[in-house]
């Protein structure tokens, strides 16, 4: 089962709120006893916008919050996964956004705790995403009916290399074929470590294109000068089709499934020591 | 052996004038870091006197807004007073400061007719 974090999870449900003849200074004095970076604006008990402690320090104390430059507000439902919260942040350039759960201003997100929080769904070592990123996106891109293709890898061996050479030499093969996936990756797609020394990429494309984009992987990575000239190839499990038309069916299931056959495929094209194993969908469909 | 007597004496001063209603003019300037902002300044005229002032606010490193006479406006261009303002303004003007200004507009109109 796929655990996608919800902003429910991690916004501050203790706010206060400052009214829109209230002074800079009195809010000011509020937000640091308060130990709070924000707080919605009201005017005649409707909410007209966010005052953040930045606004603040950039205008004359003695001016009302009417003549501070608020933020525009935006109300997000508890329920939002914190990955939409993320591109809701970047498309509106917002500092803070507030959450509503049952109809009612219920909390604050700021962008801050929701990086800090998102800082865990990274993996270490390498810098990429973690398997959640991917399954949003997926969920999404399922969702909106489009193609998506997903390309699943794993490193040939790597257990014996570990072994072999070591969990720290093991560690810096995994970080380079990790870059080299970032760089070669397009840009409309989406990259994760997906646990040990598998990797996957999600496509917004046809089938097609993500079999394409996985035997150019496989020929990079096994082309690259690897520490102690140890030789590195991948096997990859390529999936991909079409979700047409509205169904009942769980998106994120539906992720889980492509997944799992994504990451057999791999397994499959290791054992026949075939780079690439390729399921298309019957019909074009998924699910 | 002599007693200092101490006396304390305060001199009260008063100046009455008339309250100026509004208590701004034609136009008020408001610089980015005034004191007082522009939507202060325009909901305090207009508990004073509804509906007649503007405020314009302007894209300028200085001069955050101008607040208006509605009056003028009916005289002349907004876009054509506001540029007279803040050429006039900003010479004087700096970001902490609140100006009033005083504008008199006099419209010379000289037709000819057919006799």
């Amino acid at each position: 089962m796929i655990n996608i974090e919800r902003v429910a999870n991690i916004y501050s449900k203790e706010f206060s709120v400052v009214d829109v003849l209230d002074g800079v200074s009195k809010v000011r004095a509020l937000l640091l006893d308060k130990d709070i970076s924000c707080c919605p604006v009201m005017n005649e008990g409707n909410l007209i916008g966010i005052i953040t402690y930045k606004n603040l320090l950039r205008t004359h104390p003695n001016r009302i919050i009417a003549d501070v430059a608020c933020e525009e507000p935006v109300i997000v439902s508890a329920e939002m996964s914190l990955w939409q919260a993320k591109e809701l942040f970047e498309e509106t350039k917002s500092e803070v956004i507030l959450v509503e759960e049952n109809g009612y201003l219920s909390g604050i997100l700021s962008r801050t705790l929701l990086e800090k929080r998102l800082g865990s769904h990274i993996d270490l070592l390498t810098g990429l995403y973690k398997s959640d990123y991917i399954y949003y996106h997926g969920a999404r891109l399922l969702k909106n009916q489009q193609e998506i293709c997903i390309v699943f890898f794993d490193v040939n061996n790597f257990g014996v290399i570990d072994k072999t050479y070591g969990h720290t030499v093991g560690d810096i093969i995994l970080t380079e074929v990790s870059k080299l996936l970032s760089a070669n990756t397009p840009s409309n797609a989406f990259l994760c470590r997906f646990g040990g020394d598998e990797f996957a990429v999600l496509l917004p494309a046809h089938l097609d294109e993500g079999t394409a984009l996985a035997y150019r992987l496989a020929d990079i990575i096994s082309r690259h000068r690897y520490v102690r000239e140890i030789e590195i190839s991948i096997s990859a499990g390529v999936i991909g089709g079409r979700r047409r038309g509205e169904r009942a069916i769980d998106p994120w299931n539906t992720m889980e499934q492509l997944m799992n056959i994504a990451s057999l495929r791999s397994t499959e094209a290791k054992k026949n020591k075939t780079t690439l194993s390729v399921a298309s969908i019957e019909g074009d469909e998924i699910a | 052996m002599s007693v200092m007597k101490e006396a304390k004496k305060a001199e009260i001063q008063m100046h009455l004038t008339e309250f100026e209603m509004p208590p701004m003019q034609d136009v008020v300037i408001v610089g980015r870091n005034a004191p007082i902002g522009p939507e202060a300044l325009k909901r305090m005229v207009d508990v004073l006197s509804p509906d007649q002032y503007k405020i314009i606010r302007v894209d300028h490193p200085v001069i955050e807004a101008i607040v208006v006479r509605n009056a003028l406006i009916n005289m002349i261009p907004e876009e054509k007073l506001s540029k007279f303002i803040l050429e006039e303004g900003e010479k004087i003007v700096d970001e902490s400061t609140i100006i009033k200004a005083h504008v008199d507009i006099t419209v010379h109109v000289s037709k000819s007719i057919d006799l």
